[in-house]
């Protein structure tokens, strides 16, 4: 009975114990157990015929050394044996060198397995670290895959440094180095300027369960970050003055601001304008060549950054030091092949992708011109002076056009001009602008043309939005023949069916 | 009392103290986040909260066998603490048991399971980072919370076309 009275209390004690010492603070849960145990001590002496106190005690140490570490299991090692001293009036040395010992032991347990436990969440904090990362270069350049635009490339990036679902940071700006390579101009940014407004997109992103390639997208279909895309675009920065930007620039290495220098002019700027307090600047760096610094900070949540920030952040940084660069490439390769060399006007290839079938269901006129005696110019002046010729009547052409019209070179010394919208009349007037101006512009060695001057002539189609375009384009090529054969010089139309 | 008896009572308090101990601290949580929660004028149940820094310890859907077989049921979530004494929710763990060898494939990190709201409050300081936690440790234990997560990680093992399927 008196057996079962005492496994009863136990269970009681223990139950009890749990219950409340949740509802304390740490050092009071601690104690709890601690005296739980006593308790145990107690209850044995009150209900067993014989008693084990000396044995128990080390049940009572061991929970203090579990919660009051090597003190803790010391003081209870001391007072169990004061406490023996007591109860039994013997002095008995070797039972209270064995709590001690016995302390000491579990201590040593103890700390072992803390130390173990402490490295396994190391390794578990740098496997969900490396993860993520991995996870967020992975998403990275899958979208980079799916386009060659720089903005979007610029927005994915961005938006995987501060989305919850890629690194997290609160706020990412881009930086790029203009062509003249003398300053920093601020292109893109992600994030709010005040910690307030972040709550609120945060709210928004949290209730609606966006992921990253929702934020991606979203981010193309809305302007958001307004107010501090706003801010980043119209800064320019210099870089002849010392700053910590010239600094990342000139060294190439990532720098950690931990608080605002106020010798540095511009940082007391961002400091003033975007609220930076704690920020990291990474160059944009790839094979040596630098395009320009990310930065980034937690204006919302505050949270600290260190250089393991910037470790995480680095590889983007690269990733988008290359695709910019590619980006940049693609754009000229497709800019070259689009682009005539020689006048920089659209090429053949570049008219023939603007009249697609959505273009052509409009009305639009077509002007189609070409140098009167061309081959008679050549033949005199040379090659070298017609090349500057067609460059120079391209530049007369540009400018003579109204904001829609595009003009093409079509080949050889012939020109195309594309004009939406647009009915014959207008398309009269300008290609009248034109002739008028070609006869006014003083062409190099145009004086030995016949008449004494280098003119064009010029034919024009119109077309209603029924018309095929390439029947629009044989019509303004019988229109110019017809002017060349009316003398030159003078603009003719053929009205299509 | 034989010292059998003595050590049979010292295991069946030691068992019934760590049996009792994570129920006793998850109920706890509870009463302590709806009292927070009652200060603050909060309604727990309309919280909006954010997984999203969940780790994939490996790319998602992946074409594994354990996973790409896996289905919702095998996808167990285990709760992991700090201690075994002195229990304090450390995270949450994604476990996918199809075969014979338990698949760990993503980790919620408690500290990084955000509120919004208690992000607000926190930065207003007027909620301790000691109040946050307990609050978000309640709701990332809350059976509610585990079901979706567990609906969220199934929904990112499934391949496009099975989606779509659906």
């Amino acid at each position: 009975m008196e057996a079962l009275l005492l496994s009863a209390s136990y269970i009681f004690v223990a139950f009890i114990a749990n219950t409340l010492r949740f509802y304390v603070n740490g050092y009071i849960n601690r104690l709890i157990f601690v005296m739980s145990t006593v308790l145990l001590v107690l209850f044995e002496q009150w209900f067993a015929a014989t008693s084990h106190t000396s044995w128990l005690l080390l049940f009572v140490i061991a929970a203090s050394v579990v919660s009051f570490h090597f003190s803790g299991g010391m003081i209870a090692a001391a007072l169990a044996s004061l406490y023996l001293w007591g109860m039994t009036g013997m002095l008995e040395l070797s039972i209270y060198a064995a709590y001690f010992l016995f302390a000491g032991s579990i201590y040593a347990v103890r700390y072992y397995v803390r130390k173990i436990r402490q490295q396994r969440d190391h390794w578990l904090e740098i496997l969900t670290i490396n993860s993520k990362q991995l996870n967020v270069t992975k998403d990275v350049s899958q979208a980079m895959q799916q386009t060659f635009n720089t903005k979007r490339l610029l927005e994915t990036i961005l938006t995987s440094m501060t989305a919850g679902h890629g690194l997290g940071y609160n706020r990412a700006m881009i930086f790029l180095l203009e062509e003249d390579r003398t300053k920093l101009k601020g292109i893109m940014a992600t994030g709010p300027v005040r910690a307030e407004e972040g709550f609120e997109i945060w709210e928004n992103i949290t209730v609606n369960r966006y992921g990253l390639a929702d934020l991606i997208n979203k981010k193309e279909e809305e302007k958001s970050d307004q107010q501090l895309n706003e801010i980043v675009q119209n800064m320019e920065i210099p870089l002849e003055q010392q700053s910590f930007l010239k600094n990342v620039m000139e060294s190439g290495s990532p720098i950690l601001v931990k608080k605002i220098n106020e010798d540095d002019e511009l940082m007391k700027h961002f400091h003033s304008t975007l609220n930076l307090k704690e920020f990291a600047v990474i160059p944009m760096l790839h094979q040596g060549v630098k395009s320009g610094v990310v930065m980034i900070d937690n204006v919302v949540n505050q949270k600290p950054l260190s250089m393991h920030d910037v470790d995480i952040i680095t590889p983007l940084a690269t990733q988008a030091a290359i695709a910019l660069q590619q980006a940049s490439q693609y754009e000229t390769i497709e800019r070259m092949a689009l682009k005539d060399g020689l006048t920089n006007l659209y090429n053949q290839r570049a008219f023939q992708q603007s009249l697609s079938e959505e273009f052509c269901k409009r009305a639009f006129s077509i002007i189609l011109l070409d140098i009167d005696f061309f081959k008679n110019y050549n033949d005199t002046n040379g090659h070298m002076l017609g090349n500057e010729v067609l460059v120079q009547l391209a530049a007369v052409i540009t400018n003579s056009l109204r904001g829609d019209d595009l003009a093409y070179r079509f080949g050889g010394e012939e020109f195309v001009i594309l004009l939406p919208n647009t009915e014959k009349d207008k398309a009269l007037m300008v290609a009248e602008r034109i002739r008028r101006r070609v006869e006014e512009t003083e062409f190099p060695k145009g004086e030995l043309q016949p008449g004494g001057k280098l003119t064009i002539s010029l034919g024009v189609s119109e077309s209603d939005g029924s018309l095929d375009p390439f029947d629009a384009v044989e019509y303004a090529d019988q229109a110019l023949y017809e002017a060349k054969e009316n003398g030159k010089n003078c603009v003719a139309v053929k009205q299509g069916a | 009392m034989g010292y059998a008896l003595l050590l049979i009572n010292i295991i069946v308090f030691t068992t019934t103290f760590l049996m009792t101990t994570r129920p006793l601290y998850l109920r706890s949580l509870k009463v302590k986040a709806l009292k927070i929660a009652k200060q603050q004028g909060l309604s727990l149940e309309d919280l909006v909260y954010s997984y999203e820094q969940m780790v994939f310890f490996t790319a998602l859907p992946s074409h594994l066998p354990q996973l790409r077989r896996a289905e919702e049921k095998d996808i167990s979530l285990k709760l992991e603490y700090h201690s075994m004494f002195f229990p304090r929710l450390k995270g949450v763990k994604v476990i996918v048991i199809k075969g014979s060898n338990p698949f760990d494939l993503a980790y919620l990190p408690i500290k990084d399971f955000r509120l919004p709201v208690l992000d607000r409050l926190s930065s207003e300081s007027n909620l301790t980072e000691k109040e946050y936690m307990t609050i978000s440790s309640y709701i990332a234990s809350h059976p509610r919370t585990l079901h979706e997560i567990k609906d969220e990680v199934f929904r990112k093992m499934q391949f496009e076309e099975t989606k779509l399927a659906e």
